[in-house]
């Protein structure tokens, strides 16, 4: 059974453990998994590097008690951007489900319930940042996020929650 | 992808006006625009158009002015509207538009770059701060014209 639960300051090392298999999405010949220590020393680090900052949250998935898969945001500013930074005050996600939880539509559930929370927390938007050939990109879609620029090979997509004038997006695609 | 960004000419005044009149979807006023006035536009000194051509096709452009900046005694760039049709946006169209703006206001002696956008338009503000155009001026404006 799969169980969707809040992300709390004790999933820190779990955390980074899902930015690594984030890091690692493409399994194609030549692509080897991603080592911990090498996504920590790389530039992908402060996604999740000293959970938690303020301002972030997320969502874990447990399958039959086992920690499977983890969403969560966070802000980067300008002077220390993400792939996807649109700006300071929207933060950028982050989404990982081990490979063998696949299939269970668990990220969308993840990706789901870090929305509801940005929601709660009056966000205005969420961005990220998705590699091209990454199948991922069909839940981004499908949540509403929305392509907005590119660089060399990966597309930045933005959820609006809020417009300025208060009034609430709406909600999940039908 | 094979785009293209080249200067408009008065020949493609016809092509920009349906871009032009798409900057206002959702916005109750139609576009005042037509191919007599973008070819007026183009006219005058310090004026122009960027157009993005996408397999040769009109998705896009940037339309861009220089003033002057009087203490600075140096030209300003500014860049005054910004589209990429909506079937193809997210593909780095609107980046390679104000990239090219950009190069251009630099190579031009400029002083510094402008744009006005609203606040909330999140997607401009991403292709604004990947140029490097950013900051916290407020712009103040009065509407002569029936806004609600």
């Amino acid at each position: 059974m799969v169980t969707i639960r809040r992300a709390g300051s004790d999933d820190a090392a779990f955390l980074l453990e899902m930015l690594a298999e984030a890091a690692s999405w493409d399994r194609s010949p030549g692509s080897p998994p991603r080592a911990l220590e090498d996504v920590l020393a790389g530039p992908s680090a402060h996604y999740a590097e000293g959970w938690p900052h303020a301002g972030d949250a997320g969502a874990i998935a447990e399958l039959d008690g086992r920690m499977v898969g983890a969403c969560w945001f966070r802000h980067l500013a300008a002077d220390d951007p993400g792939w996807g930074y649109v700006a300071d005050d929207v933060p950028e996600i982050s989404i990982a489900v081990r490979e063998d939880a696949r299939g269970r539509g668990i990220g969308t559930r993840l990706l789901d319930e870090t929305i509801a929370l940005a929601r709660d927390r009056g966000l205005r938007a969420l961005s990220l940042s998705v590699s091209d050939g990454n199948h991922a990109r069909r839940i981004y879609d499908r949540a509403g996020f929305v392509a907005v620029d590119r660089d060399d090979d990966a597309t930045t997509m933005l959820l609006t929650l809020v417009d300025l004038d208060g009034h609430e997006q709406p909600g999940d695609a039908p | 992808m094979n785009l293209e960004i080249r200067d408009a000419t008065a020949a493609d005044a016809a092509a920009l006006v349906p871009l032009i009149a798409e900057m206002g979807v959702g916005f109750h006023r139609p576009s005042g625009a037509d191919a007599a006035l973008v070819a007026r536009y183009l006219e005058q000194p310090g004026y122009g158009i960027l157009l993005a051509l996408l397999e040769g096709e009109p998705v896009g452009f940037l339309a861009h002015a220089k003033t002057v900046d009087l203490y600075m005694g140096a030209p300003t760039g500014e860049i005054v509207d910004l589209l990429v049709t909506a079937q193809v946006r997210g593909q780095g169209i609107g980046s390679a538009l104000v990239a090219e703006a950009v190069r251009r206001f630099d190579e031009a002696g400029c002083c510094e770059v402008r744009v006005v956008t609203d606040a909330d338009n999140l997607a401009a503000i991403r292709v604004y701060g990947k140029a490097g155009i950013g900051g916290d001026l407020i712009s103040l404006h009065r509407h002569f014209v029936d806004e609600e």
